[in-house]
């Protein structure tokens, strides 16, 4: 409804806000968290008790990617859904403009969780971390994501306040990035209904999977969380942000910088060393505006910690958001080069994952629920005691299972490279290290499971305080323009002084740093201080009504929106296209590399299904005591026909990188059935299952025709005659197998699993081509 | 150092415009955040406060 208030120019109006959407979203959030936590909680005890695989389908690895999917997509996508619609409708004084496309996008995405949960489980898997659902459901994603970008840009578009609060930045930036993550990344040449091959492949495939995989972090758990805490801690303490002026370095230094660090997830990897040292360089200037970020925050605070006393909301947004400070802290300090020697593939990566997802997400996700739900419902939050027993209880718990985690990973980080005084390891048998962190692994359970408590209780808690309410829309009364007055055109901020500057300095910078390399870098540093002192000249020779170029850019949805992704692109561009482009040069040199044998590939897939990568890795580090462990250092050779690839990211058991050869197929197979049985000690599953689950080798042709697809050099005579080449292979396993005494079904997975282990790392070793000899003609 | 860098392919140098736009940009930034004017960002800052809701 409107009312004329002022005759000629202006109006007032009231907006009923879209609230059961946030309504909706927040109770699915709840729900969801319960259940991926409640599977955390179950694999945490399949590490520490291997009894608890009971079923083929519940096994460690294919709960362990339901786990990540209900945690990240389920449990904090639905949160920042809520926290989004909520706070932009207000922050922008504007109704959701389409309730159908909200109920699209709110089903929509649970159907997709629903798809997750059934999938995982069944062994459909992409076989790449945070990423593994199938094609079907990754363009089901993209187009819930552009569904909920229409109704967010929608709702931009008709805004009744002209300026844009950080928080929308923030959020304007996770759609931006999620969308060219997550299609970049599924990029995926399908097989078949629920399989196929990433098109990337080796290298390529890390590279591509750890800027999705790392950014996830940074625009899926980050930004959108970030753009909550800057409206909702605000508001909860009744006091403006601490600074606002830090809070728009904040923003464009981290979505500038962010992008770069994924590489921080391959260091001492068969990655070229520039990738890696521009990683491991962007994740340490993460440190500024992270903490600047965590500061604004808490000083938020400031002259407000009375309130945290007695306001459990307050109470969840200061822990999350020391959470944060620490988790940030601790990002880039593992992305240096030599603690992460220490650190990467051991529990401690787990712990700091966790001290984010828990911490920083879990925690400011309960302050926004005990914030709105007693809005959304017109009534009081049920009972305060409760929110303050799922905070003591939660955080305690957080606590002790980073606390264990980082004591589990620093153990096995020394213990792996702990060598006698002989120079040979100390500890030559893996088990060894599982076995010295098991008690951890008891700790970390119990830490786990008492966070899920206080997420039952906040659940409880919420559904009493909305049962004892009436939902009730939010509403707002605005005065608005009828007429308003031409805006500034974007070209006059496009072309703005300051982005002219900013151009040419760079350009000038750049030129510099390519044409004399000598001198660039004294140049650079004599071209910043003239840029800034130039900035500031510009500043202050601006009339005095003239409006901030970056005020006028926060007036523009659609430009500040170019520009977002533009920096963001920059990135990503900058870091992959070199590496997409090339050709790794030893991957050249070693052309004699040949594809999987037909088998194999079906052994290969067969590893996918089953999730080993969660446990294992296939990248040994040019270290010392890892190639005395495992062997010689992995090449980028050595995977350039992984589709996807499998360097994986934690060691729960040994590399397998060099597997083929090392133990008889037998070995294999005892292992397979029950791991104990040569390994005492150990905490893998048994896959007893696999000898009577069969390969079908229908399929197997279309599998390697793919592969070809995407570069692999099969041949047709190759492809054509698949199933016979399986089929061989298959009978000479299980005819050796028999020799030993082991009966085993030829067409079983497990004989194509052992024919893939024994493959592993067995490929000749490139040709090095000698040098010309040097004429010695006088 | 960015002569490694620079080793192997000239497209290589996308890396290094691309941070020295960065720096370039976040100078930019910080100089343009330091120098607005206290009552605009007072303005900008108090924008979630400002939202009073009226629940039926």
């Amino acid at each position: 409804m409107s009312t004329a208030a002022a005759a000629t120019r202006f109006e007032t109006k009231t907006i009923v806000y879209n609230d059961s959407i946030t309504r909706w979203f927040t109770f699915a959030s709840v729900g969801w968290g319960i259940v991926g936590m409640l599977v955390g909680a179950v694999i945490a005890l399949q590490m520490a008790f291997w009894q608890a695989n009971v079923s083929p389908y519940l096994t460690f690895g294919r709960l362990r990617p339901l786990h990540t999917n209900a945690v990240i997509f389920a449990f904090v996508g639905n949160m920042l859904f809520a926290g989004i619609y909520y706070s932009t409708q207000r922050l922008v004084k504007a109704r959701l403009p389409s309730d159908l496309l909200a109920k699209i996008h709110f089903w929509g995405w649970q159907l997709i969780i629903v798809a997750a949960a059934i999938t995982l489980p069944l062994g459909y898997t992409q076989g790449k971390e945070y990423a593994e659902l199938e094609w079907p459901i990754d363009i089901a994603i993209t187009i819930v994501w552009v569904v909920f970008a229409i109704n967010f840009f929608w709702m931009l578009k008709n805004r009744t306040e002209k300026h844009l609060y950080v928080a929308v930045w923030f959020y304007i930036a996770t759609i931006v990035t999620v969308a060219v993550l997550h299609i970049v990344n599924s990029m995926a040449v399908p097989v078949f209904a629920l399989k196929s091959y990433s098109i990337y492949g080796g290298a390529k495939d890390a590279l591509v999977q750890w800027w999705y995989g790392h950014n996830a972090v940074a625009f899926f758990l980050t930004t959108p969380i970030l753009g909550i805490m800057y409206y909702f801690l605000p508001k909860a303490a009744g006091r403006p942000v601490y600074s606002y002026r830090l809070s728009i370095i904040h923003f464009w230094a981290l979505i500038f910088v962010y992008i770069w660090a994924g590489p921080h997830h391959l260091l001492n990897t068969a990655l070229p060393d520039w990738a890696q040292t521009l990683g491991m360089i962007f994740s340490l200037m993460l440190w500024a505006p992270s903490w600047g970020g965590m500061l604004n925050g808490l000083l938020t605070l400031r002259g407000a910690w009375d309130k945290v006393r007695a306001d459990p909301v307050l109470k969840f947004f200061a822990a999350a958001v020391t959470f944060y400070g620490m988790a940030t802290f601790e990002g880039p300090l593992l992305s240096i080069k030599s603690v992460n020697g220490l650190a990467h593939y051991t529990d401690w990566i787990v712990g700091h994952v966790h001290a984010g997802a828990l911490g920083w997400n879990g925690l400011m996700a309960a302050g926004m629920f005990y914030f709105l739900v007693p809005r959304l419902y017109g009534t009081k939050l049920y009972s305060t005691r409760l929110a303050n027993v799922h905070f003591y209880i939660g955080t305690f718990g957080i606590l002790l299972y980073v606390v264990s985690m980082w004591v589990a990973g620093v153990t096995q980080g020394l213990m792996w490279r702990a060598t006698d005084a002989g120079g040979g390891l100390q500890y030559p048998a893996f088990v060894e290290t599982l076995l010295a962190i098991k008690p951890m692994y008891w700790m970390r359970l119990i830490g786990g499971s008492m966070y899920l408590i206080g997420m039952i209780v906040m659940a409880y808690n919420l559904v009493k305080t909305a049962r004892a309410g009436k939902a009730v829309d939010g509403e707002a009364t605005v005065t608005v323009e009828v007429n308003p007055a031409r805006d500034v055109e974007w070209t006059e901020i496009l072309f703005g002084r300051p982005v002219v500057f900013v151009t040419i300095v760079a350009g000038l910078v750049a030129t510099m740093a390519v044409v004399n390399s000598e001198a660039s870098i004294f140049m650079a540093a004599v071209v910043m201080v003239v840029a800034i002192l130039g900035t500031i000249a510009l500043r202050l020779t601006a009339s005095g009504g003239e409006r901030a170029w970056h005020r006028l850019l926060e007036g523009r949805a659609l430009l500040f929106t170019v520009l977002t992704a533009i920096a963001v692109l920059v990135g990503g561009v900058a870091e992959l296209v070199p590496t997409l482009l090339a050709t790794p040069p030893d991957a050249r040199a070693a052309a004699n590399v040949q594809p999987y044998r037909a088998l194999e590939l079906e052994g290969r897939d067969v590893y996918l299904r089953e999730g080993c990568y969660n446990c294992h890795s296939q990248m040994i580090r040019p270290m010392l005591f890892e190639t005395k462990r495992y062997g010689d250092p992995s090449t980028l050779a050595d995977s350039q026909y992984d589709h996807p690839f499998q360097w994986g990211s934690k060691r729960t058991g040994p590399d397998l990188a060099r597997e083929g050869g090392k133990y008889p197929s037998l070995w294999h197979y005892r292992h397979m059935l029950d791991a104990r049985s040569v390994s005492p000690g150990s905490n893998m599953p048994i896959y007893a299952a696999l000898a009577d689950s069969r390969v079908d080798l229908e399929r197997t042709e279309a599998k390697l025709r793919a592969m070809r697809s995407i570069g692999v050099p099969y041949t047709p005579q190759e492809i054509a005659m698949a199933a016979n080449d399986a089929t061989a292979q298959a009978a000479d396993i299980a005819s050796e197998l028999k020799k030993e005494g082991a009966e085993v079904d030829p067409r079983s997975d497990l004989v194509a699993l052992i024919a893939y282990l024994q493959r592993l790392g067995t490929h000749a070793e490139p040709k090095i081509t000698p040098p010309a000899p040097v004429s010695q003609t006088p | 150092m960015y002569r490694d860098l620079l080793a192997h392919s000239s497209l290589l140098v996308l890396p290094l415009i691309a941070m020295f736009l960065f720096i370039a940009v976040f100078i930019g930034v910080v100089v343009g955040a330091l120098v607005r004017s206290r009552a605009e960002i007072d303005e900008c800052a108090a924008l979630p406060l400002a939202d009073e809701d009226h629940h039926e």
